[in-house]
């Protein structure tokens, strides 16, 4: 298996996709080739991070009070 | 009613009577959850907010059809997910829903000798990562990797099929740690 192949079934590697053959290719290919090795690294911190979001995190909210006013009485709100 | 106050399903079975009261308390229950979700699948705050405001008016001409069969959450976060998909398919910003030899060419830079170079993703750039990916790639990573959707679930709602899920995604995952990398170069 070259790097490209391997890069291609990362994910797939990661999510448990592969059969035992497809696993151990990559397996493999991961165990003598540290470029790689250090790609699947990067992409594993980052689905553990994303999971790890909360849903509402860190984001900056517009304001709850003004929003409920134009739903209830803007364009098409609850109150006609 | 317990301690915490009504339930959802009280507030949803006042809702569909007609008080406006009672929905406001859900509205103030779930509003950050609806606006994150959908700032995270369409990237841009005042879409977000336009789509919140949808999502609720949505919610409240449907409420009635909550028969607490399932949790008001889930209700609403599929409710959610459909009225960003509406949008999308509405034109107005259409995710770019890639072949599967990708309309966006990603670079491929592997990572160091170093395995360890980046050991830790910041959350901050992490989200700021997700909001540059293109729409396609990003409703696709953040049903899988954010709200733990499965790929059938996503091509079910996208009108995919699994294997192209499975190759936004891993396309996704890859353009992320570019991304990312980047910032970090950046700083």
């Amino acid at each position: 298996m070259d790097c490209k192949e391997s890069i291609e079934r990362l994910s797939a590697f990661h999510d448990g996709e592969l059969d035992e053959h497809g696993r151990s290719e990559v397996s493999n290919h991961l165990s003598d080739c540290p470029p790689c090795a250090g790609l699947y690294a990067d992409l594993d911190n980052i689905i553990v991070a994303a999971s790890a979001l909360s849903i509402e995190g860190s984001i900056s909210y517009p304001d709850e009070e003004a929003l409920w006013q134009r739903l209830r009485l803007g364009s098409g709100g609850i109150i006609h | 009613m317990n301690a915490l106050g009504p339930s959802d399903l009280e507030l949803a079975q006042k809702s569909a009577a007609g008080d406006v009261s009672a929905f406001g308390d859900l509205y103030r229950r779930h509003f950050r959850r609806v606006y994150a979700l959908c700032l995270r699948m369409l990237g841009n705050p005042t879409e977000a907010e336009d789509l919140t405001q949808e999502t609720f008016i949505q919610l409240f001409r449907k409420i009635g059809s909550f028969r607490g069969d399932s949790a008001f959450t889930t209700w609403l976060h599929r409710m959610t997910v459909n009225q960003v998909l509406m949008h999308f398919r509405r034109g107005k910003s259409r995710p770019e829903m890639t072949t599967e030899e990708g309309e966006t060419p990603i670079q491929i830079v592997q990572g160091t000798e170093n395995p360890n170079a980046m050991p830790i993703v910041d959350r901050i750039a992490l989200e700021n990562a997700i909001s540059k990916l293109p729409e396609g790639y990003r409703t696709v990573f953040v049903l899988h990797d954010v709200e733990g959707h499965e790929h059938g679930e996503i091509a079910k709602m996208l009108g995919i099929s699994e294997g192209t899920s499975k190759s936004q995604l891993h396309k996704a995952r890859l353009k992320l740690r570019n991304l990312i990398r980047e910032q970090a170069s950046n700083d």
